[in-house]
């Protein structure tokens, strides 16, 4: 067997009592192409994070190149050889290819003084190396997503790169570049180098590897060869179950819509989005990261107004300016990233819980009382089925699942008629999940209308009842849930731009 | 038992301090308990409380008020102009009753007009409190320079001095509760249960825990910044009102370092600059022992010009202990999840 580039033994890492990763194992070695495959919020980025030193592990052991490292440091980590790409490549757009590729290897050998021709000299044979041209005094600005890649990967392998780590590379690529990039990356397998390919597109996982690992909740269920790799069963290890292809038959409790938007536009986000939502109807919107469906939520919540287009809510036509008349409509919404936008954490559970509802909450002098706070939040943990806790307990005491269902329970407490989900259920664990889901069926039971904006097929197929998927800002796709299979949907999200 | 348990870890810290500060200075200079230096303590309590309690709510926002001596003095001088002018040795008793209300009203609503200039430079421009506060600061110190041409404004009427110095249930050689400490307690008080148990405290929190959170809860935050600082300046007005009544004059630079012992005092109450934690009522506590230790220090003989460093120690040795303390809790929990974690996966294993 070729050497260990890196060794984790038995990792553990965790954020403010949740735990993320739990005992992990995993070996990289030289030459070879490893996928890492995960949901979202599955651990996939902090064990990136953990093998490049930005984050400290718990428990377990870490071997670089053999060497133990009880406390890596971002400058060990590069000086072992490992370099991460992360999504958004971190280049400079206001210097030159040459510049950002000399750049860290400039710093890594503490030159104080720049040298435009050692700079070149660097860049050019770095190009080299993956066999790509380029203008090396092109401003990074003037140049395609798919060259800015290139670009970071010359200068992660000028720095004498042994594993080059690649944050879900293919995102925002079109097929041809993807193409292209592959090719790069068997080159560089040729020189020896190791590459951890993170991905969730599962066509090109078994196309460009030799081996997949597949992490879930925060531990490595499998890691095979791709050759003993049972193709079918890759989505099961990724969801932990099979995929219950039964999708979500709603009984619209009335004919009229609950929320009916035409032809609204906001220009560099969406344009022309019309769809109707009934009460009990749960509605799916989907589509790529940047295809404009979170800035379409944010939009009927009333944070990024629509400029044109009209807005019906039960019949009447509505104005939504900002978010106070969003909620006066009777508009809830759930954020996309519960740590920094759902909760505040440091603060307890009764605060959170009626941080939506807390002018109705005061007595006739305008006081809250402890006990209002503290039968709020006993109401909310009842309804919600959530362990018991006591009303003074910190936001951040509590796991994932149960941090969403307080950002749900807050905004139940305004007993709104529309509910925009974004990302109802990233980062939170199976079980959790499925009773999240659960809650919002049992929402629109009860007549509110629902908009879920997920990413998650799996998620789509079993709790909506209809779906659109959006990319390059408007709609592409609208249909029921009951008429399009699993890989149907996945085929339209991926579906890239037309070349 | 109950009241015990709901005393937080933080008010009982601070009553030992107190204690323990008091009785070794009761001991070693016996005369700090004499009524005549417990009586000028309640007086200086009184003053710099004010302040404290200023920068107490800007902290819980996660803001922060340079400008508050600034505002006192510019409020101070605008009513020593009003009374220079106004009235003079004929004027009668109601007279003067009359211009001494006038000018409370007048102050507090300049307070108020500098709390909003804050507040609108924080709120629509984004800029950084602390800029946007040491600006003002120069700026209000410098109208008041131009108006006073430096000098000090002293045409301040006697009853208004009188009444600053007056107070109640005095006994025999003890003089009492002073007037000052009163009207300090009551706004602090006021402005704890406004702060601990009304909506707009409640915001006011929240906006210093995650103000994103608070922007996707709804809640205007524009508004809350604004009442925040309007409510600073205000209270600063009254500081200065009664600056300018217990020294009988009005500087463009009185109180040089009032506000850094206003810092000090919440930090000390554990009230944190990064916002959203803290308790208002704790400030009492830390003004108390701030107190006792200046006023130590004074009978102690001890030079000022070492004096102004030992609470620069202070503030980074309070600091330090409440990062360490908050270091310590998140360790603790997350080794609990640890443990619940195992215990959980063996009640697995051996099912």
């Amino acid at each position: 067997m070729a050497d260990k580039l890196v060794e984790l033994k038995t990792i553990n890492k965790m954020f403010s009592g949740v735990s993320v990763l739990k005992n992990v194992d995993l070996s990289v070695y030289a030459g070879e192409v490893l996928c890492l495959v995960g949901e979202n919020g599955s651990g996939k980025s902090t064990l990136i994070k953990i093998i490049s030193g930005v984050y400290p592990y718990e428990g377990g052991e870490l071997y670089l190149a053999g060497k133990h490292f009880a406390k890596p440091t971002p400058t060990q980590s590069i000086n072992e050889g490992i370099q991460v790409i992360y999504q958004d490549f971190s280049v400079f757009s206001n210097l030159t290819v040459a510049e950002n590729i000399a750049m860290s290897s400039n710093i890594q050998n503490k030159k104080k003084i720049v040298n435009w021709r050692r700079n070149h000299k660097i860049a050019s044979e770095a190009l080299k190396k993956i066999d790509v041209k380029m203008d090396l005094e092109a401003e990074l600005a003037s140049l395609s997503v798919a060259q800015k890649q290139i670009v970071a990967i010359s200068r992660a392998i000028s720095q004498k790169a042994k594993l080059i780590i690649m944050d879900e590379p293919t995102t925002a690529l079109t097929r041809k570049e993807i193409d292209r990039l592959f090719e790069i990356i068997r080159g560089l397998k040729a020189q020896g180098i190791a590459i951890i390919f993170v991905s969730h597109k599962l066509d090109e996982v078994f196309e460009i590897c030799d081996r997949i690992a597949v992490i879930r909740s925060g531990e490595i269920v499998v890691d095979l060869p791709v050759e003993e790799f049972p193709r079918d069963k890759l989505v099961y290890y990724m969801i932990g179950k099979d995929i219950q292809e039964e999708c979500f038959a709603c009984s619209p409790s009335a004919e009229n819509p609950m929320i009916r938007v035409n032809n609204i536009s906001r220009r560099g986000e969406f344009r022309n989005v019309s769809f109707s939502v009934r009460p009990g109807e749960i509605l799916a919107i989907t589509g790529q990261l940047g295809s404009g469906r979170t800035e379409l939520a944010l939009s009927l919540f009333g944070i990024n107004p629509i400029q044109s287009g009209e807005i019906f809510i039960q019949g009447k036509k509505v104005k939504i300016k900002n978010q106070r008349e969003a909620r006066k409509l009777g508009i809830a919404y759930l954020p996309e990233d519960r740590l920094s936008e759902g909760l505040y954490m440091n603060r307890s559970l009764g605060d959170n819980f009626s941080s939506v509802i807390i002018s109705q909450l005061k007595n006739r002098f305008g006081i809250i009382k402890n006990a209002v706070l503290e039968s709020n939040s006993n109401y909310w943990i009842e309804k919600l089925g959530m362990t018991r806790k006591r009303y003074t307990t910190p936001a951040s005491d509590f796991s994932g699942g149960n941090q969403q269902r307080i950002v749900l329970g807050k905004w139940l407490a305004t007993s709104p008629k529309i509910f925009v989900l974004n990302g109802p259920t990233v980062g939170v664990d199976v079980k959790s999940k499925s009773e999240i889901h659960a809650v919002i069926k049992d929402l629109a039971a009860q007549g509110m209308a629902v908009i879920i904006i997920s990413d998650d097929i799996g998620e789509i197929l079993s709790t909506s009842s209809k779906v659109i998927v959006m990319r390059d800002h408007h709609i592409i796709f609208e249909g029921n849930t009951c008429d399009i299979s699993h890989q149907e949907l996945n085929a339209q999200i991926l579906s890239s731009q037309a070349n | 038992m109950r009241i015990i348990r709901k005393i937080d870890n933080k008010t009982l810290q601070l009553a030992v301090i107190c204690v323990v500060l008091f009785t070794v200075m009761a001991f070693i200079r016996p005369k700090f308990t004499s009524s005549a230096n417990i009586y000028s303590m309640m007086m200086q309590i009184g003053t710099s409380g004010l302040f404290a309690v200023c920068i107490a709510i800007v902290y819980l926002s996660r803001g922060i008020d340079l400008s508050i001596i600034s505002i006192a003095n510019l409020v101070g001088i605008i009513c020593g102009v009003i009374f220079r002018t106004a009235l003079n040795e004929s004027s009668s008793d109601a007279e003067v009753t009359g211009v001494i209300l006038l000018c409370v009203l007048i102050g507090i609503f300049i307070g108020m007009l500098c709390g909003f200039i804050n507040g609108l430079l924080i709120a629509e421009l984004g800029i950084f409190p602390i800029l946007v506060t040491l600006a003002t600061q120069n700026i209000f110190m410098g109208i008041s320079m131009i108006i006073t041409q430096g000098r000090a404004e002293t045409d301040i009427p006697k009853s208004l001095i009188q009444f600053a110095d007056s107070s109640i249930l005095s006994i025999g050689d003890f003089r009492g509760i002073p007037i000052i400490l009163l009207l300090f307690l009551a706004i602090y008080v006021s402005l704890s249960v406004i702060v601990h148990k009304t909506p707009f405290g409640f915001k006011l929190q929240w906006h210093g825990s995650n103000s994103r959170v608070s922007f996707f809860n709804a809640i205007d935050n524009k508004r809350v910044i604004y009442t925040t600082y309007i409510l600073s300046g205000a209270v600063a007005a009254v500081g200065g009102l009664i600056i300018t009544g217990r020294t009988g004059s009005a500087k463009a630079d009185y109180g040089g370092n009032a506000v850094f012992q206003a810092l000090l005092t919440c930090v000390l109450a554990g009230i944190s600059p990064l916002g959203g934690r803290g308790k208002v009522y704790n400030l009492i506590l830390s003004l108390m022992a701030l107190q006792f230790l200046s006023t130590g220090f004074n009978m102690l003989r001890i030079s000022p010009l070492i004096r102004d460093s030992l609470y620069g120690f202070l503030l980074v040795f309070s600091i330090i202990m409440e990062y360490l303390i908050e270091k310590r809790r998140v360790n603790m929990l997350n080794k609990k999840t640890m443990l619940t974690e195992r215990m959980t996966a063996s009640r697995y294993t051996r099912s």
